[in-house]
């Protein structure tokens, strides 16, 4: 309206002009954007009703699916965990009965840490210092006796020989550590469960997989027997310097006495003969006559990890095959 | 409001109060609201122009959501894949080297897939469809993986029958044995004077000392005969069948099943005997065996041999 507007002001007893105050403003626009956003909103609202986005189906049939299946997909992992867990338990009691021992997770490295020491005490910084001593001290000695070692270090060539006769291999081929099952010592008797000494070690293995010399030697005895006790057939190989080895209870035996094998040669075939619960190969090392635990010596081919998980086998107070 | 509004009129020359009628206040608020309404349009366009639509946010991050939800299923299914795979090995390279199995072929693992597939089929997202096959393979393996574990559960009990069936122990306690004849074979026999073999082993013992039965079985005789006096056969199944013989009695019963280590009857002197003593025999598939291997004493394997060589020379025995 371009009318001016005026108002009476009785003060002055005349009408006088109507100032456009910056309050009113400041209301007007308010009022202005406040309805504006409501019919923002509002028709946002109404948008997202009525138009739905090619965007918006495809996402929305997605989620459908995805929720849908989700519920079914879930059921069925359910199903499947529990159905593992039920395996579980039936391993570890299978595992009971023909081992004796519950099965347990291997032994971790955690078992000679030290107490941990405040770096701040002087316990901690005595022996920073000791220890820091020590390694000037051994380095100064590593230093002269590498000088003195690449003058005088050699092997006597009889020693030489000793080393390379010395039976290191595993007696079967393509040997992994898990086979191992019972190792040198006090064991449980598969058959009346009383404990006794086991002599060597148990290392199960397929029917028929090959079993080879652990080290070069001459085969002094072979013996076959049906009878359902005692090593069943066998070979003694002798290795010189003291060592003889002998494999027991194999199927096959491809040797005769007085041969001379080399190592890693096959010699016979995996069985079960004699008084054993499995086929597995009974593998005893004597030096000079006198049993040994074998472990010590079958590293050929094994890392210090490796080794570790075969000591670890070796030692537990479980049944043997034999 | 108290103040009232005035309007010079320039016709009468006289301010005028302006009137508010309705009609007035109708175009003033059409007037407010149109020009609301425009600033919400052009809000809208702006909006619009420069920000997806608010469903289409809202379902990106349900998606997003879901499919957080469909890596952690992914994670539950790899998990299991890495348990099954655990089994699966423990399986082939233990128990079935150990119970004399075959190992699983991995096509045997892998087979029998189908049945959903179809369903599957029909489903056109990647993501639904991996996991599907996923979990089938899991659980067609799984069932393989059961079926295998009542095998070996089955072969386990059959061998652990057979491994308590051996005869395996002393049919005398050391604490009352008093002598151990390691002869088997041939020998005079003490009573009637010549060579016959002599297929068992004589335990000496005080008269009245417990005999055990040396594995599980069936009493398969249990009587009075001449030669052997009150003898026990227990049939111990897998081919092995022993006997105890010159017993004072007996005191089980033909049929009855027995245990390894179950009192079976006393040592005694009936019978062909000149002593009081346990005769002990072991058969195998009906052929006798020498006892000697088939129980434990603080002898390795290699001195058993020994013994048994020795057995084979020795020319006396108590029957």
């Amino acid at each position: 309206m371009p009318n001016k507007k005026y108002y009476y002001n009785p003060k002055t007893l005349s009408f006088e002009r109507k100032k456009i105050s910056l309050s009113k403003i400041i209301g007007n626009t308010f009022g202005y954007l406040s309805f504006g956003a409501l019919f923002f909103v509002g028709l946002l609202v109404l948008q997202n009703y009525i138009v739905e986005t090619p965007l918006e189906s495809q996402y929305r049939m997605e989620n459908e699916s995805l929720e849908k299946h989700k519920a079914i997909l879930n059921g069925r992992i359910q199903t499947a965990s529990a159905q593992l867990a039920d395996l579980n338990t039936k391993d570890g009691e299978l595992y009971k009965k023909i081992f004796e021992i519950p099965k347990t997770e291997e032994v971790t490295h955690a078992d000679g840490r030290e107490e941990i020491l405040a770096a701040s005490s002087p316990v901690f910084m005595d022996w920073t210092n000791k220890l820091s001593n020590q390694f000037v001290a051994i380095a100064g000695k590593a230093e002269r006796s590498n000088r003195f070692f690449r003058l005088t270090a050699s092997v006597d060539k009889s020693d030489w020989t000793k080393l390379q006769s010395t039976p290191v291999l595993q007696p079967v081929e393509n040997f992994e550590i898990d086979q191992l099952v019972s190792g040198y010592g006090i064991r449980i008797n598969p058959f009346h469960k009383g404990k006794y000494h086991h002599d060597g070690v148990d290392i199960a293995s397929p029917r028929g997989a090959s079993v080879i010399a652990t080290g070069p030697g001459k085969v002094v005895a072979v013996k076959r027997s049906d009878l359902l006790a005692g090593f069943g057939n066998y070979i003694e190989i002798d290795h010189g310097y003291g060592y003889l080895t002998r494999y027991a209870h194999l199927d096959e035996i491809n040797v005769r006495v007085g041969e001379k094998v080399l190592k890693g040669f096959k010699i016979g075939s995996v069985g079960t003969s004699g008084g054993s619960i499995a086929p597995h190969v009974h593998y005893e090392v004597s030096l000079n006559g006198v049993n040994v635990d074998p472990l010590q010596y079958l590293v050929q081919g094994l890392d210090s990890d490796g080794y570790a998980r075969l000591f670890i086998a070796s030692k537990k107070i479980n049944q043997s095959l034999d | 409001m108290a103040k009232v509004d005035y309007i010079y009129n320039p016709k009468t020359c006289r301010y005028e109060p302006v009137v508010v009628n309705s009609q007035i206040v109708l175009r003033r608020l059409s007037r407010f609201l149109s020009i609301s309404f425009m600033i919400g349009v052009m809000a809208l366009l702006v909006f619009n122009a420069n920000y997806p639509s608010v469903d289409e946010t809202l379902l990106i991050s349900k998606n997003q959501s879901l499919k957080n939800d469909w890596e952690v299923l992914d994670k539950k299914l790899e998990n299991a894949d890495r348990a099954l795979v655990a089994l699966e090995q423990t399986d082939d390279h233990n128990y079935r080297v150990i119970l004399d199995l075959e190992p699983l072929a991995q096509s045997v693992r892998e087979a029998g897939v189908g049945g959903r597939e179809k369903e599957n089929a029909s489903i056109q997202y990647l993501i639904i469809k991996k996991a599907y096959e996923k979990a089938e393979k899991i659980k067609n393996r799984l069932d393989i993986e059961i079926q295998s574990f009542e095998q070996l559960d089955k072969e386990l009990a059959y061998k652990e029958r057979m491994w308590a069936s051996r005869p395996a122990i002393q049919p005398i306690s050391n604490t009352d044995l008093t002598y151990l004849h390691t002869t088997y074979g041939m020998r005079q026999h003490p009573i009637l004077g010549y060579w016959r073999p002599h297929r068992g082993l004589d335990f000496t013992a005080p008269k009245g000392s417990p005999i055990y039965a040396t594995g599980d079985g069936v009493i398969e005789e249990a009587h009075y005969s001449t030669s052997f006096g009150n003898v026990v056969y227990i049939d111990h199944n897998f081919g092995f069948e022993t006997r105890y013989a010159h017993m004072t009695e007996y005191i089980v019963k033909k049929g009855e099943k027995v245990k390894r280590g179950q009192i079976i009857g006393y040592v005694g002197n009936s019978g062909l005997s000149v002593a009081t003593h346990l005769h002990y025999e072991i058969l195998f598939k009906g052929d006798q065996i020498n006892p000697i291997n088939f129980f434990q004493r603080d002898l390795n394997n290699k001195e058993y041999e020994k013994l048994v060589e020795l057995g084979g020379i020795a020319t006396t025995s108590l029957d």
